[in-house]
């Protein structure tokens, strides 16, 4: 086998001893070069900056860095080869020995102060562990670490034991050892010109300073992972010292314990390799285990690949950014259109952009950079960076709109995939069960992980996009900018001149390509329903409005709190938005803000807008708001300040702050009737301020397993899919019935519902053998169509679609007997009309509600609300009867008179 | 050993090294020992506490922590290795070296490695402006 002998000679063109020299020697000389463009007293600047632009000595200090790596490799194996053969015992004297086996602690020295040196995030904290470390050794570790390590932000000590003491004395040990430098010149340029060539290529390590993922130097994230484990590094200290001890030990103790160190440390290099890689690879943000299969898993690449290009770029405009090199301004300066928080002169381009801030080459710039930082899949390290937003991209991954509880939990429970309708679900872990594929048909798609991958503003079918569904905002400029870039040919090179705004401009709209569905609350706060019409049937007509996907909606009553110009996020705040942090079940839970936080006599809870949580005090710079002085409301179910209201007068004069820009607008207490009598103590203001909800009667899913359907999780077409054939909605005045969960009142409070889930499902087209199931379950609604009066007595007393019957003649005869005509036929399955919630003058026992402790009227109840509808039916809403009923309702019935016709039930 | 002589020649050189040795190190041990008395001048930094909202806020050396009422300020420096803990999430002060976390309400340590409590800091104020005085 001669050609690999010749191989093998090729390669092994000297010992690793003899190439550990020439590796270091070449250290030395590009170390002194290194220390013309290297600024002590600013070193993070001088090293991104000559990374950035400067290509010769770039090219040096990757010389610098792979020399020096070189020479440790080698010098390990140099160690290892060595022992390995038993050629240890060639030293004769202990002195010798003993230096060498001390040298290692210099060569350790030379390389992590160098990596300390590049100071980045990671050398920063690297420079305080090892003066932490070193401080708490006994008796000299004060002594050692002002010699060799130096104060916090400060590398003048460092720099010079690093580029002379701990060099000179590491050489005198060479020579001492090797009794020469003289390497062979075919060797040192052989080592010189594998260095150089992978110098060129490869750049040594700078990194930002405030990384999602702090990693040590190579050699030590074994290390950093054991101290990870072990509480005290005093144990980690003297057990490298251990080590060193037994490494000199080896050549004078008898050949068996010889052998056994020997062993000993095969078995320590194995467990140290495997520690490096579970560091490396395993690690990610927040010190989490990661798994290559997981979505979010991320890892730095081993080696940075950057060609050295010797470009005639202009680097005197080389932008500046809180004390690094910054390459990306370089190129798009004078950009604007950026909200005050966002501007590029404070944080640059890549603090929300990622990519390469450090080279003015444009693919290198742009590789691994994210072109929509905001996404969730990215907002850990773009938004939630450490000096930035991490607290709240933590908590927007767990709140309602990125994890979907309710929707999954309840379309979990119709098809029996699930007991508990409390389940805290994510949208991340939908599997492809009959449930799971149902909600990637036609329900996955609203949630903020849905990933936007087109630049502009989001279209009404894009859903999601993380921090951006809120918080992109796109101005006129910035539209027109977009569509230069749109229609640029690849040759160009036109750079946009505007950028959208990262702000809290968060208008309706940004709401509604979600919350025009299912409920439609953005769609009826404005007063428009969704009819079954097509577009052009509507064509001239003004009180029809056709959305970009087509559908069309009909003027109706639009909610008071709109008509006065307030958005969405004028009573949505923060923490409701973005959660707090909590994984909630239900949308019930999340909403913190009630209407009697801000319709009330007297505030209930205020706060000096000044003393308020961070975030609060943010938004309120953010909007320009006055803070001294000024008093907020504070929510009564988390105690969460509404920055937007002014308390005033002693807590009895209250308003809010119009986020439209449309002033303030005086919130009214609660009218007598809402407040005075007992009669209606139990009731919602919605219920009765609700003016109109859309319903609808029932609706029929089975799977076509042979058509193709869209996995709005995936975003990718699949074959089969569950359809839904829905019944047209209606726009009507809500369902009354009892939420039990709201404990501020006995027994729960009346509140208003629509139908969540009249639903069959024909589960045997998913899977042969099953059954076709169906539910009748209402769901809790707020409809967002308030109105200053409350509905009619009769509206809800009279009427058979509030008691919960469905729609159809609710009849009191003479002789006192209540009857009920159904407008719907009765539903196969449960023998209740088809719109029912419950039947008449009867009493669900079963699960009725998407929720656990709602339910419709029970018997006692639909008894006293009907005796009070028989009055009504004699009696006018406004006559002295039914006024003096509202207060003491069993005394008007007791004093009635002789005319009177009680219900007979 | 010579009649005569008190300590041969081979004898007094190592004495004299190692007392050689021995004066090196205690000059060593006074130099750096006079040093850091003379670099150890806390930085003094000034905050308007009543300008900040409540919650918690990462400054370059310490963490103050404000909540209706009560004031604390907690050095940064993990008690584990000495990392800068640069990261705060739902109230828990996370350090990115080693994964320790403490509760920044009272600075107790939540998860290891760390064993001891983040470092109170002392903080005084400043009558006429209403500033805290921290000095790190």
């Amino acid at each position: 086998m001669k050609i690999p002998e010749n191989i093998r000679k090729v390669l092994a063109f000297d010992t690793y001893g003899w190439v550990a020299t020439a590796s270091i020697i070449l250290c030395a000389v590009s170390g002194a070069l290194l220390a013309v463009p290297y600024d002590v007293a600013n070193p993070y600047f001088s090293v991104t900056k000559l990374v950035t632009a400067n290509p010769a000595a770039s090219l040096v200090r990757n010389i610098h860095y792979w020399s020096a790596q070189l020479f440790l490799i080698l010098t390990l194996i140099h160690i290892f080869d060595h022992l390995w053969k038993g050629t240890e015992t060639n030293i004769k004297k202990k002195s010798l020995w003993f230096r060498l086996t001390l040298s290692i602690i210099f060569a350790i020295y030379v390389m992590l102060s160098g990596f300390i040196l590049k100071a980045d995030g990671d050398s920063l904290q690297a420079h305080r562990i090892l003066s932490s470390i070193v401080s708490s050794l006994p008796w000299i570790g004060a002594m050692l670490q002002q010699t060799f390590i130096g104060l916090e932000g400060n590398f003048q000590v460092l720099y010079i034991q690093h580029a002379a003491t701990a060099t000179v004395i590491l050489f005198v040990i060479i020579m001492e050892h090797a009794r020469s430098l003289k390497v062979n010149l075919r060797t040192f340029l052989i080592t010189t010109a594998i260095i150089v060539i992978f110098s060129f290529f490869f750049r040594a390590p700078v990194n930002g300073l405030n990384d999602a993922v702090m990693k040590g130097p190579w050699y030590f994230v074994g290390l950093q992972e054991t101290l990870h484990w072990i509480a005290n590094p005093l144990f980690i200290t003297l057990g490298l010292i251990i080590l060193l001890g037994l490494i000199y030990l080896i050549p004078w103790v008898k050949p068996l314990y010889s052998m056994l160190i020997k062993h000993f440390f095969v078995v320590m290099i194995i467990l140290y390799a495997l520690l490096s890689i579970s560091g490396f690879f395993f690690r990610g943000p927040m010190w989490q285990w990661q798994w290559p299969w997981q979505q979010e898993y991320k890892v730095q690449p081993i080696l940075h690949s950057e060609k050295i290009v010797f470009s005639p770029a202009d680097t005197t405009q080389l932008a500046i950014i809180q004390g690094h090199a910054e390459g990306c301004v370089s190129c798009h300066k004078g950009m604007s259109g950026f909200s005050d928080a966002h501007k590029p002169e404070f944080i640059g381009c890549f603090t929300c952009h990622g990519g390469d801030p450090f080279t003015l080459d444009k693919s290198k710039a742009h590789s691994r950079m994210f072109v929509g930082p905001g996404n969730l899949s990215n907002a850990t390290e773009a938004c939630g960076n450490k000096g930035c937003h991490p607290g709240i991209v933590n908590r927007v991954n767990s709140s309602l709109m990125s994890t979907l509880s309710g929707i999954i939990s309840v379309d979990k429970w119709v098809f029996g995939e699930t007991t508990d309708l409390n389940s805290r679900e994510h949208v991340n872990v939908i599997g492809t069960s009959a449930a799971g594929i149902h909600l990637r048909n036609l329900c996955a798609g609203c949630h903020l992980g849905n990933e936007k991958t087109k630049p502009g503003p989001s279209a009404w079918l894009e859903r999601g996009g993380g921090c951006l569904a809120c918080h992109l905002t796109y101005d006129e400029k910035a539209l027109v900018s977009l569509n230069q870039l749109r229609i640029r040919k690849k040759s160009d090179n036109v750079l946009p001149r505007f950028h959208p705004a990262l702000d809290l401009k968060i208008t309706n709209d940004k709401c509604k390509s979600c919350h025009s569905r299912s409920g439609r609350i953005s769609m009826n706060y404005e007063g428009w329903h969704e009819t079954e019409l097509k577009p052009e049937n509507v064509k001239g007509k003004s009180n029809y409005q056709v959305l970009p996907d087509k559908r069309v909606f009909v003027k109706m009553p639009e909610d008071i709190h709109h008509q006065k110009g307030m958005l969405c996020i004028d009573c949505h705040g923060s923490f409701e938005l973005m959660g707090d942090g909590k994984h909630y079940a239900h949308k019930e839970e999340a909403v913190k803000v009630q209407c009697s936080d801000c319709h009330t006599a007297k505030a209930i809870d205020q706060k000096l807008l000044s003393s308020t949580d961070q975030e609060t005090q943010l938004i309120s710079w953010s909007r320009k708001y006055k803070t001294e002085g000024v008093e907020v409301i504070l929510t009564q179910k988390d105690g969460k300040p509404l920055l937007n209201t002014i308390v005033e007068e002693q807590g009895t004069r209250l308003s809010m702050i119009k986020k439209s820009g449309a002033g303030t607008v005086i919130m009214k207490p609660p009218a007598k009737a809402c407040t005075e009598g007992k009669a209606h103590a139990r009731l919602s203001c919605e219920a009765c301020h609700t003016a109109w909800a859309p319903q609808c009667i029932g609706c029929h899913n089975s799977y076509d397993s042979k058509a193709k359907g869209f996995d709005m999780l995936k975003n990718a077409n699949r074959l089969g899919t569950w359809n839904e054939y829905a019944t047209e909605g209606m726009a009507e005045l809500p369902v009354l019935g009892i939420n039990a969960t709201d404990k501020t009142k006995t027994n729960g409070i009346v509140s208003t519902f629509t139908p969540g889930m009249i639903m069959t499902i024909g589960k045997s087209s998913f899977k042969k053998g099953e059954k076709t199931v169906f539910h009748r379950l209402y769901a809790p609604s707020s409809a967002h169509t308030t109105q200053r009066a409350g509905r009619s007595c009769i509206s809800c007393h009279n009427d058979p679609l509030a008691l919960g019957y469905g729609r159809g003649k609710l009849l009191f005869s003479k002789e006192g007997k209540w009857s009920f005509e159904p407008a719907y036929e009765n539903n196969k399955y449960d023998g209740l009309p088809e719109d029912a919630w419950t039947g008449f003058l009867k009493e669900r026992k079963d699960q009725a509600a998407t929720r656990i402790g709602m339910r419709p009227f029970n018997l006692a109840e639909q008894k006293r609300i009907l005796t009070a509808g028989a009055c009504l039916t004699c009696h006018k809403e406004n006559s002295s009867v039914m006024e003096r009923s509202l207060s003491d309702f069993d005394r008007t019935i007791r004093e009635r008179s002789k005319r009177c016709v009680m219900p007979v039930f | 050993m010579d009649k005569g002589r008190f300590i041969d020649r081979k004898t007094f050189l190592r004495l004299a090294s190692l007392v050689f040795a021995a004066t090196f190190i205690a000059l060593w041990n006074m130099m750096t020992g006079k040093q850091r008395q003379l670099m150890e001048k806390p930085v003094e930094s000034r905050i308007n506490a009543a300008k900040l909202g409540t919650g918690i806020f990462l400054f370059d050396t310490f963490i103050v922590i404000k909540s209706s009422g009560t004031l604390k300020v907690f050095s940064n420096k993990c008690t584990h290795a000495g990392c800068r803990i640069n990261q705060e999430i739902e109230g828990q002060l996370i350090c990115p070296c080693h994964g320790s976390i403490y509760d920044a309400a009272t600075g107790k340590v939540l998860k290891g490695p760390a064993g001891l409590p983040l470092h109170q800091i002392p903080f005084i104020t400043d009558a006429k402006t209403g500033e805290i005085i921290i000095k790190v």
